[in-house]
């Protein structure tokens, strides 16, 4: 899971994830990770600044198709969305 | 079977039907098989996958869930993951520990909504473990000093008395030596606040130590003792004070100055109050008095001198006449001696 420390997750933060995750997920994660950065990048690039949080809670979701993903996010004006995320992360199920 | 399919038979709801599409991932993970192993286990176990969020719970085996469930009915905390079936992807030896941890020290891990949120965090239940550790090392430690400090002064008691005077005693090393070990105990109290931060490292300290470095302070004085009970007299009321101020309450307790700043019974001179009612006048008239008989003194020797001049006079004059009685006699006596017998016309025989 070193890629996830690119995005300036901690190592606790990691070993927390890796050690409260069931193993299946886990193993899904690193073997899409190209996957999962790229659903990453496009948090990160939307402006989300508290998309670490998003992805430890949320992290089945990062393994959805890029296209799904975008979709999701692009429905809402981004200065809104961040807005809303950085107060609730949870508004991410009702997306 | 189909996503769609696996999906149904989860009995959702359709608000989270709607919502299960994100998380599709997590039913394309599971086989067919292990989604009805997963699913009856739960319901027999009273759990019912009722939001999309929770779907994930799927992802674990039917043997991981039936441990964590037999950890959950041991401590018989099973009633919040059955409420909140995401919670079962946990590691719940780890919240099992971190239960326990909390039962024993009284510390409340639950609220309204549940558990709260440190048990579910390595890093933030460390920062409460790591502090209670902290607080346990300093409730241990705090008795241990006291007890230490409270031996020090029984060792400080006697020596202040040495060979010398009291107040070189209090000048020279001894209270020295008292002065560096009474920030000890300053600095324990102030060390103890410091400790939250590093606390291992002040754990580490041994006092025990310093307390036998000070041991060999109680073999050079106690042996001129004898000799301190003898120069007790010596001891002033500002040495007392100076002795307690440089030895501070901590030390003086077991010192019994009533006995040794008694003042000598030989040092005590009981002087016969001087005649408190003094008239000048009394003063005045004896030294008149003394000068009277010392004028008086003067005249008697005068008499007395004259008594024996007058004395000597009159023995004198008795020797003249004496004297001129035998001149008169030796002058007739001579003069007839001067007559000799031829000039009488008679002649001595031959």
């Amino acid at each position: 899971m070193k890629f996830l420390e690119k995005y300036e997750f901690s190592k606790e933060d990691i070993a927390d994830f890796l050690n409260n995750s069931p193993k299946k997920l886990i193993d899904a994660i690193k073997d899409n990770k190209k996957l999962v950065s790229e659903n990453i990048d496009y948090l990160k690039g939307l402006g989300v600044t508290n998309y670490q949080q998003i992805f430890l809670e949320y992290y089945d979701m990062f393994l959805m198709d890029h296209s799904n993903f975008v979709e999701i996010f692009s429905k809402y004006e981004p200065e809104d969305l961040i807005e809303k995320l950085n107060k609730n992360i949870k508004i991410v199920e009702y997306l | 079977m189909a996503l769609t399919e696996k999906l149904n038979l989860l009995n959702l709801p359709e608000e989270e039907k709607k919502k299960a599409y994100k998380f599709y991932a997590d039913l394309a993970l599971v086989s067919d098989e292990q989604l009805n192993d997963n699913v009856t286990y739960l319901k027999a176990q009273g759990v019912e996958i009722a939001k999309a969020r929770d779907i994930k719970v799927l992802c674990n085996s039917k043997e991981e869930l039936a441990k964590k469930f037999s950890i959950l009915h041991e401590i018989g905390e099973t009633d919040i993951f059955v409420q909140n079936p995401k919670l079962l992807n946990h590691n719940v030896i780890d919240i099992y520990k971190r239960i326990n941890y909390c039962k024993q020290e009284n510390i409340e891990y639950k609220d309204e909504n549940g558990y709260k949120n440190f048990l579910f965090s390595e890093d933030k239940f460390k920062e409460l473990y790591n502090k209670k550790d902290e607080v346990k090392e300093e409730k241990i430690e705090v008795p241990d000093i006291t007890l230490e400090k409270v031996e020090e002064p029984k060792v400080e008691v006697e020596p202040p008395v040495v060979e010398e005077t009291v107040e070189e005693a209090v000048a020279q090393d001894t209270t020295e030596e008292v002065k560096e070990e009474t920030p000890q105990v300053e600095e324990v109290t102030e060390e103890v606040k410091e400790e939250e931060n590093a606390p291992e490292e002040k754990v580490e300290e041994p006092p025990v130590e310093e307390v036998k470095e000070e041991s060999p302070v109680t073999e050079e004085k106690e042996e001129p003792k004898e000799e301190v009970q003898e120069e007790k007299v010596e001891i002033t009321p500002d040495d007392k004070d100076v002795y307690e101020q440089l030895n501070g309450d901590a030390t003086i307790p077991n010192i019994d100055f009533s006995s040794i700043f008694e003042e000598p019974e030989e040092k005590t001179i009981d002087i016969q109050p001087v005649k408190e009612d003094i008239n000048l006048d009394d003063f005045i008239t004896i030294n008149e008095d003394i000068k009277d008989l010392e004028a008086k003194t003067t005249s008697f020797a005068d008499i007395k001198n004259e008594v024996n001049r007058s004395e000597l006079k009159d023995e004198l004059e008795k020797e003249l006449a004496k004297l001129e009685e035998l001149k008169s006699k030796t002058e007739e006596e001579i003069s007839f001696q001067d007559i000799e017998p031829e000039s009488y016309g008679m002649g001595r025989a031959a």
